[in-house]
């Protein structure tokens, strides 16, 4: 009598998910239209790729202005931060995010739709990646811990849910992504030595349906060899700042991680530290992993392994494959069997000082000598990384994976010596780097062919479409769009700053939409002709 | 006989209680989006981040529960709270990190917890705990970014004799620098660690600087000497030469001698060149040892 109880509730709260005309059907999750952009990175696999063509490299020297909408111009109040998040697209409604904002735009106009404020309790508020979306319910993750859901017509709150502890450094900034039937949240901060976890919810009620720890807990835990003792593990970090990626056939989601805690001063964490800095495949119904790669074995760089990893199916030696990839911030590449997470291809994309090469499992071996030093250790890449969190694209017309990395110079210090270091404990000062639009052929790890930003840096995150075209940010304040297949900057167009996401494309009404923020303003590009 | 913290007690006492009352007392709201304020007069960490109603510290205050820390506390927990063998580390203390001045530190130790002394922590007065409190957070706040334990320590590990033959072969640095000219004096101006990121990173250091601990790193517009310049030749016309502005590959821009900005659109026959004065520091980059580096900080230390 009860089950029957549970599934009548489960089909009318799915029915209720599903939504009206308005909504987004959970089918759209799975085989997104092109009039969509329905999650972070467009689809479940990270790929950031469209299948659009009507701006293509043979006119894209034609794109040309849409409409401009800025944060602080609307109802919103000011200094509401910048846009470091990826909109959300459906039904001819973007909708967007800053800290403590979400926003609905009309995306034929970018007219403001409605504009949601959140009354803070505090927390860092460096960045917010964006929102989750499933029928009519819009679910987002605010500073001070809370994952919020609202309702994508008007705006109002239907619930919120602290998932995290703000007295612990934690807090929010994650875009959420729906996968079966739940909201998958990770969670933010790195000052005090807090453990990373991955959390589900059900998207009706908010309850937390089951949560998974990055790091050891408890005696038992997978893991735990890997630390000193159960109280390193248990404070070790590992927080998962990214969307996950996921393959619907597998079921299994991606979670990429964090670097351990304390962050440079490593002393009291002996070991390789798992599963910070590592790719980790989860069980979306359960939590549970299924295998994971770490990327950066006892990393003391504060080097997390958050980048997206891409989700595509390919050939390895003439063998067809199921492939994950990832381009580290610790400057290496890896391509990976996503069925079982064995490495298959490891290189660097932006060259590095600090490894002694690779391990029999396709790991980077840390070369202790580069480790944080009391004196100083001169080390590339510097904390930023090779990359960092904008998002990079696979295009599988051109079969490249493409990244805008950064080679930097700087000098890693340890603060403090000794044995029972806390929070960070040093860090790296200074710094030289040049920055490149790296395209890499997934089959070899090598550089098919680099774009370098002659007058500055960008770190943009990217985007790439059958039309044969990547669109960057720039080093000049400006949008370009490059030929996917040789890296010719093609077009560009200025902007009032460095481009601050990854742009994303959709197609509405017959016409295509090329759409970038860059920091409080959300620019659309299109052919006016 | 009064205790003789007692005269600090009765002010901390005033102080303490009305920010008790305060953090009870229903907060101005901030503007949506706002970050709100910490209570004022107390010192926060420089890390914007946790709730806004995390409590500051009163140096006074803490230095006090430092007394009764060294007295009741530091066998089992450690000087810096961090713990040992015997007790275990308050920094990572739920109890502690959702303290409010004493509000959940007093409970727990109202409860009776043997001390040290073999007295039960139940016998503290409220204005001890509350000192703890204040103690107890600034041993969490040492070990966020920005607190005063976040300095660099001794650098000069390195052998002057030998970063001087550096200096003088490998290094190549002879070719633009002399130590009886433009070194000369070096190290009265500068700090260890700053020395060695001027010379690694002269581009991000500030023009002119001084001895104090500067960071070069910094943003500081780059000086007339080492600025980057670039010669930009038309197709058909005289090259013309200034500090590049911004390059990219649709357009180059430069401010000429005369104070002219100037921008081209770049096309196949425009030649662009770019020079870079400090091009040899980047590619120091690519060679120097760490060895290298500590042993040329030692010698340019002795440039006094």
């Amino acid at each position: 009598m009860r089950r029957v109880v549970f599934v009548a509730i489960a089909i009318v709260s799915a029915a209720v998910l599903a939504g009206g005309a308005q909504g987004l059907d959970p089918a759209g999750l799975v085989k997104p239209g092109t009039d969509s952009w329905p999650m972070y990175n467009g689809d479940y696999s990270g790929r950031r790729f469209s299948t659009l063509t009507k701006i293509n490299a043979d006119n894209v020297g034609a794109l040309s202005l849409g409409w401009v909408y800025r944060l602080n111009g609307g109802a919103a109040a000011a200094n509401v931060g910048s846009i470091k998040g990826t909109p959300v697209l459906v039904n001819g409604v973007l909708y967007l995010t800053s800290p403590d904002h979400v926003w609905a735009i009309d995306a034929r106009t970018g007219r403001e739709q409605w504009h949601f404020g959140w009354d803070s309790k505090g927390g860092t508020h460096i960045g917010n990646r964006g929102v989750a979306i499933l029928g009519e319910s819009l679910f987002f993750e605010t500073p001070d811990c809370h994952l919020v859901s609202l309702n994508i017509k008007d705006g109002t709150e239907r619930w919120r849910k602290e998932i995290c502890d703000l007295d612990q450094f934690y807090y929010g900034s994650v875009a959420p992504t729906i996968i079966n039937n739940r909201v998958i949240a990770g969670v933010s901060g790195d000052d005090l030595d807090i453990p990373g976890y991955m959390q589900a919810h059900d998207p009706v009620t908010g309850e937390m349906q089951w949560r998974w720890y990055a790091v050891p807990q408890s005696k038992g835990d997978p893991g735990l060899e890997s630390w000193p003792n159960e109280d390193a593990a248990k404070h070790g970090g590992g927080m998962t700042w990214q969307p996950v990626t996921y393959d619907p056939d597998l079921n299994l989601m991606y979670v990429t991680t964090g670097n351990p805690q304390p962050v440079i001063a490593h002393k009291n964490r002996a070991g390789d530290n798992l599963f910070t800095a590592s790719i980790v495949a989860l069980n979306p119904d359960t939590g549970k992993m299924a295998w994971a790669f770490q990327s950066s074995p006892h990393d003391t760089h504060d080097w997390d392994s958050t980048q997206t990893a891409v989700v595509f199916d390919g050939e390895i030696n003439g063998q067809p494959r199921k492939l994950i990839a990832q381009a580290a911030r610790n400057g290496h590449f890896f391509v990976l069997d996503r069925t079982n997470g064995k490495a298959l291809v490891s290189s660097d994309y932006a060259k590095t000082n600090w490894t002694l090469g690779y391990n029999d499992r396709g790991q980077p071996i840390p070369n202790p000598a580069k480790n944080p030093q009391v004196d100083g250790a001169l080390v590339t890449p510097n904390q930023g990384g090779a990359a960092n969190w904008p998002p990079p694209t696979f295009s599988p017309q051109t079969g490249l994976f493409y990244v805008n990395a950064t080679r930097a110079f700087s000098v890693y210090y340890i603060y403090d010596p000794g044995d029972n270091p806390q929070g960070w404990g040093g860090t790296d000062r200074g710094g030289w780097g040049e920055s490149m639009l790296q395209a890499i052929d997934y089959k070899t790890g090598k550089i098919r062919w680099s774009h370098k930003w002659e007058g500055g840096s960008s770190r943009a995150g990217l985007l790439s479409t059958a039309g044969n075209l990547v669109f960057s940010g720039g080093a000049s304040n400006d949008l370009v769009a490059l030929n996917a297949t040789t890296g010719e900057a093609l077009w560009h167009a200025g902007l009032n700053g460095s481009a601050s996401n990854g742009a994303i494309t959709y197609e509405l009404d017959g016409k295509q939409y090329v759409v970038v923020g860059a920091g409080d303003m959300l620019w659309t590009f299109v052919m006016n002709h | 006989m009064r205790n003789p913290v007692s005269a600090w007690t009765a002010a901390a006492l005033v102080l303490a209680g009305s920010l008790y009352v305060t953090a009870q007392e229903p907060r101005p709201q901030p503007p949506p989006g706002g970050r709100g304020g910490p209570p004022s007069g107390l010192q926060q960490p420089r890390v914007n981040a946790g709730a806004n109603d995390k409590p500051g510290v009163d140096p006074v205050a803490a230095a006090e529960g430092k007394k009764i820390w060294a007295l009741e506390c530091i066998t089992c927990h450690g000087t810096n709270a961090r713990g040992t063998d015997n007790g275990p580390n308050l920094v990572r203390s739920l109890v502690v990190l959702r303290d409010r001045f004493g509000s959940a530190l007093g409970p727990f130790l109202k409860r009776g917890h043997k001390m040290q002394s073999g007295r039960s922590s139940a016998l503290l007065s409220d204005d001890q705990v509350l000192m703890l409190a204040h103690f107890l957070r600034d041993r969490v706040n040492d070990t966020l970014r920005g607190s005063s334990e976040f300095e660099v320590k001794n650098i000069l590990t390195g052998d002057a004799k030998a970063g001087e033959a550096y200096f003088n072969t490998e290094g190549k640095c002879t070719t633009c620098h002399s130590v009886s000219a433009d070194l000369r004096g070096y190290a009265g101006k500068y700090e260890p660690v700053d020395i060695q990121q001027r010379f690694l990173f002269p581009r991000n250091a500030t023009p002119g600087g001084g001895r104090g601990r500067g960071r070069a790193g910094g943003g500081a517009a780059p000086s007339p000497a080492t600025a980057i310049t670039v010669t930009v030749t038309p197709p058909n016309g005289e090259p013309v030469s200034g500090v590049l502005l911004q390059l990219d590959d649709f357009t180059v821009s430069l401010r000429d001698a005369s104070g002219w900005f100037r921008t081209f659109t770049r096309t196949p026959a425009l030649k662009v060149t770019k020079t870079d004065p400090l091009a040899a520091h980047r590619a120091l980059l690519e060679t120097i040892t760490d060895k290298n580096m500590h042993d040329v900080v030692a010698y340019l230390e002795t440039l006094k």
